[in-house]
């Protein structure tokens, strides 16, 4: 019994090593056209690189080394520099949040603590194009991000269970 | 009165400290090689940040290679001469303010007019983007029909979001507070840069203050090394080779003396002496020790002669030469020469006329000796001379490149090759000034005219007249009609109510076309400076010297600053020469008259020697010009001693001690690696090596 206790604690130590993953629903708000798309997807995360799949499409995209790579079906699909660029800032912000990467979040972010959610808001260049974000977290990990755009778009991405 | 020589130094150490506050050595070494026009140049340039920038480049894009340069940024933005450290290619914040102001501006406008149908078309699809886009896009509520259109700025090597030095690694560009010039501050941030990276092993660094740093420590050691061989070498002359300590300390004494004597004259009355005039003026004061020697193996000091005639005449012929150089308009050659002057003018009285009273004796076993008959001709010597000059006149080729001089630091030459490889255009830099920053601006549009590829504010602001047309452009089209039109096909299509109300009315209120704020491209190495009522700022161009016609453009080349002031220098010394030559001729003849041959070898075939090889191997530079100049000063007074003596085998071991302490002096040289020092030390020991030759060898 010690021993399978000792093997059950040495998995879980080991899983955390590994990324995890979830499935997660994104619902984007425009402003513009003043309704929600809601879009579903797996996504993947670890210390520094993460990979997200939507249901309903081929593609999938890999965020690590700090850029940005979309492929189809194993085959990669190019992306303007520009384009790349703004993914690759926006992908290393999600991770940021994901990972709790509180240093790096102090820098870049006053953090407001209420009682059920956490505030962000930027300090740094960021604050011409987010407002503010607000997180939900449970038991240290990340439950729901929605972040409030200048332009009065929304982004919400909420996470359920993981994925074992 | 077997004192006086000591005497004599107490008395000038007494003067140079009554004088202390006359005394002025200009330390401007930089006013020796160029105009007081180039030095301003210079300096507005040194003002802008030229030659203060730092590079350091990190092995390696992968993510250890990222977390180092990280690392690094944060340590060096510690250090207080640190000005700005870059290594992002992201935009400051003030030029992305400036981007956004004249966006309109700045942009490609397409003209074209929209048609009902092209203008629903465009509507539609940008309400479809949010559904269509795999990743979020926002809808561009100030120009949704894309009719502003951003050219791509040539863009900087980066990957991702960092700078990078193409097939090396990540780039740090630094922005320091210390020239080159700076002696004491290079050492210091060079210290404290170096204790940074030492932690990575793979980094390269360059500044144009690691040259001043890691030089002057070569060149310190390499002079300690000199003179440790030089006091050897005088020591053995002395106390092996003469067994005389009292020999050794009237002599040095008398050095020293004249030495003094002429540094007090010089600094206290002429305007700018400089340190280099007083350093080779120091060494060329060793040269007067040859009439000491010819004194002493002749025992004049113990004969009742007040005068020896072939000590007077060389002294004289050599203090002409000098008289003539004294006027030549190369300042640091004329110091030199006035410094000779009077060095060896108190170095001649005082070993002619001082000296007879010290006591000096004459050793016992110095004076049997037995010296061989020499069998060359003087014809076919002069022959040999002849050839061998004209030869070097075929072969000659000047160097130009003062830089040449220092040492060759190869590592750091190796490291600013890496960080310029990555300057692909190869542009160089050039001053560019106006009265007033509209006019400079101007001035930078009318050289990328005429340069399309030419880096400077001419890349990011848009000339007076390209911006006034931009604006009329705009202010004739019919944004308001626009509007309505985009806001009832958005309605139409589905947007939100009066989402585009204002899309597209911003011609009222366009920036104005002056007044830029040019201090906001400071992250693009752009930046300017105002001094006596004009502006300066920094142009990167590939034809600097086409560009120089212009009125308002200045070079800052360093190099042909220098090439054009050492090519000045040269037709000058050659001239100034040539006169000296013919002089001292006449006056050779004059002293030995038919033995005029024999004694004009003396010079020619020193000379000769010294040149041919010089040419051969290398390209003359200044410092070769310089002793050669020596040599001649040398070889008038052998010349004329070996022409008039009546006792030859004295002569000849008098000039051999002669020659010996000459090569201590400046032969050591040639163990130096200093190219400047090598340059000295191998004419003069060439020359040594000649006028043993001739007076062993010359019948």
């Amino acid at each position: 019994m010690p021993f399978i206790r000792f093997l059950l604690v040495v998995f879980f130590f080991s899983s955390g090593l590994y990324a995890i993953d979830y499935h997660f629903t994104e619902t984007r708000y425009s402003d513009a056209l003043g309704k929600s798309l809601t879009l579903h997807g797996d996504i993947s995360l670890d210390e520094d690189k993460l990979t997200i799949c939507y249901d309903n499409s081929a593609k999938k995209i890999e965020y690590s080394d700090e850029e940005v790579q979309i492929s189809e079906e194993g085959k990669p699909i190019n992306l303007n520099e520009e384009e790349s660029f703004k993914l690759a800032q926006y992908f290393e912000l999600v991770l940021m949040l994901f990972n709790a990467d509180t240093h790096s979040l102090k820098q870049k972010f006053q953090l407001i603590q209420s009682k059920d959610k956490e505030t962000l808001i930027p300090l740094t260049q960021l604050k011409d194009y987010i407002k503010k974000i607000e997180i939900q977290r449970k038991g240290g990990t990340l439950k729901s991000l929605e972040m409030f755009l200048r332009n009065d778009d929304k982004i919400k991405i909420s996470v359920e269970d993981e994925v074992r | 009165m077997k004192y006086v020589n000591y005497l004599l130094l107490i008395i000038l150490l007494f003067s140079g400290l009554l004088l202390k506050n006359e005394i002025h050595i200009s330390t401007n070494l930089l006013s020796l090689f160029t105009s007081k026009e180039n030095i301003q140049k210079l300096y507005i340039a040194n003002e802008l940040g030229y030659s203060k920038e730092m590079f350091i480049a990190v092995k390696g894009f992968d993510k250890k290679a990222r977390k180092a340069t990280k690392k690094i940024v944060k340590s060096l933005q510690k250090l207080p001469q640190i000005q700005d450290v870059y290594y992002k290619v992201l935009p400051s914040q003030k030029l992305q303010s400036y981007y956004k102001k004249y966006h309109f501006i700045l942009a490609d406008f397409n003209e074209q007019r929209w048609s009902e149908k092209e203008l629903r078309s465009a509507m539609k699809k940008l309400y479809m983007q949010p559904n269509q886009n795999l990743f979020y896009t926002p809808i561009n509520k100030n120009d949704p029909l894309d009719i502003f259109q951003m050219s791509k700025s040539k863009s900087i090597e980066h990957k991702g979001k960092y700078l990078i030095l193409k097939n090396y690694g990540y780039l740090i560009r630094v922005k320091t507070a210390v020239s080159p010039s700076q002696m004491a501050q290079a050492r210091i941030l060079y210290k404290n840069v170096q204790k940074i990276l030492q932690v990575y092993p793979e980094t390269v660094a360059f500044a144009g203050f690691f040259y001043t740093v890691e030089n002057s420590l070569k060149i310190k050691s390499d002079v300690k090394y000199i003179v440790a061989l030089s006091t050897f070498l005088l020591l053995l002359i002395y106390f092996v080779m003469l067994r005389d300590v009292k020999l050794l300390s009237h002599t040095f004494v008398t050095l020293v003396s004249s030495m003094l004597f002429a540094s007090l004259v010089c600094t206290t009355t002429i305007e700018n002496f400089g340190v280099l005039s007083l350093a080779f003026g120091t060494s060329l004061t060793a040269v007067s020790i040859d009439y000491f020697f010819h004194y002493y193996f002749h025992n004049f000091y113990q004969n009742k002669k007040k005068i020896d005639k072939s000590v007077l005449y060389g002294f004289v012929t050599t203090v002409v030469a000098f008289g003539i150089f004294a006027f030549i308009p190369v300042p640091l050659i004329s110091q030199i020469s006035i410094f000779a002057l009077l060095s060896l003018s108190y170095a001649y009285v005082v070993f002619t006329f001082i000296f007879p009273y010290l006591e000096i004796r004459l050793k016992k076993e110095l004076k049997d000796v037995q010296v061989k008959k020499g069998f060359l001709p003087v014809w076919i010597v002069l022959l040999v001379s002849i050839a061998l000059l004209s030869y070097s006149a075929f072969q000659l080729k000047f160097d130009e490149n003062i830089k040449n001089l220092d040492y060759q630091n190869i590592k750091l030459q190796k490291a600013q090759k890496l960080f310029s490889q990555a300057n692909i255009d190869n542009l160089k830099p050039i001053l560019v000034d106006a009265t007033t920053q509209e006019g400079l601006l101007e001035n930078l549009h009318r050289i990328k005219e005429l340069e399309s590829n030419s880096y400077s504010y001419a890349n990011f602001i848009p000339s007076l007249k390209a911006c006034e047309k931009s604006k009329v452009k705009l202010q004739d089209y019919d944004f308001k009609s626009l509007n309505k039109r985009v806001n009832c096909e958005a309605q139409k299509v589905g947007f939100k109510k009066d989402y585009f109300k204002n899309t597209y009315l911003f011609s009222e209120k366009l920036p104005s076309c002056t007044g830029f704020d040019l201090g906001a491209f400071k992250s693009v190495n752009l930046s300017i400076y105002k001094k006596d009522k004009k502006f300066y700022t920094i142009a990167m161009v590939q034809n600097p010297s086409k560009l120089q016609a212009l009125n308002f453009v200045s070079s800052i080349d360093v190099k042909t600053m220098f090439a054009q002031v050492a090519k000045k220098m040269f037709e000058d010394i050659v001239f100034f020469s040539f006169i000296v030559l013919c002089v001292i001729f006449v006056l050779l003849y004059f002293s030995v008259r038919e033995k005029f041959f024999f004694a004009l070898n003396y010079i020619l075939f020193p000379l000769a020697v010294s040149l041919s090889v010089v040419v051969s191997f290398y390209e003359l530079n200044i410092m070769h010009l310089f002793s050669l100049i020596i040599l001649i000063a040398i070889g008038i007074d052998y010349g004329i001693y070996m022409s008039i003596t009546h006792k030859q085998s004295y002569t000849i071991i008098a000039i051999k001690y002669s020659l010996l302490s000459t090569f201590a002096a400046f032969g050591v040289l040639l163990f130096s690696s200093i190219t400047a020092l090598y340059s000295i030390g191998l004419v003069i020991s060439l020359g040594v090596g000649s006028i043993y030759i001739l007076t062993r060898f010359m019948r």
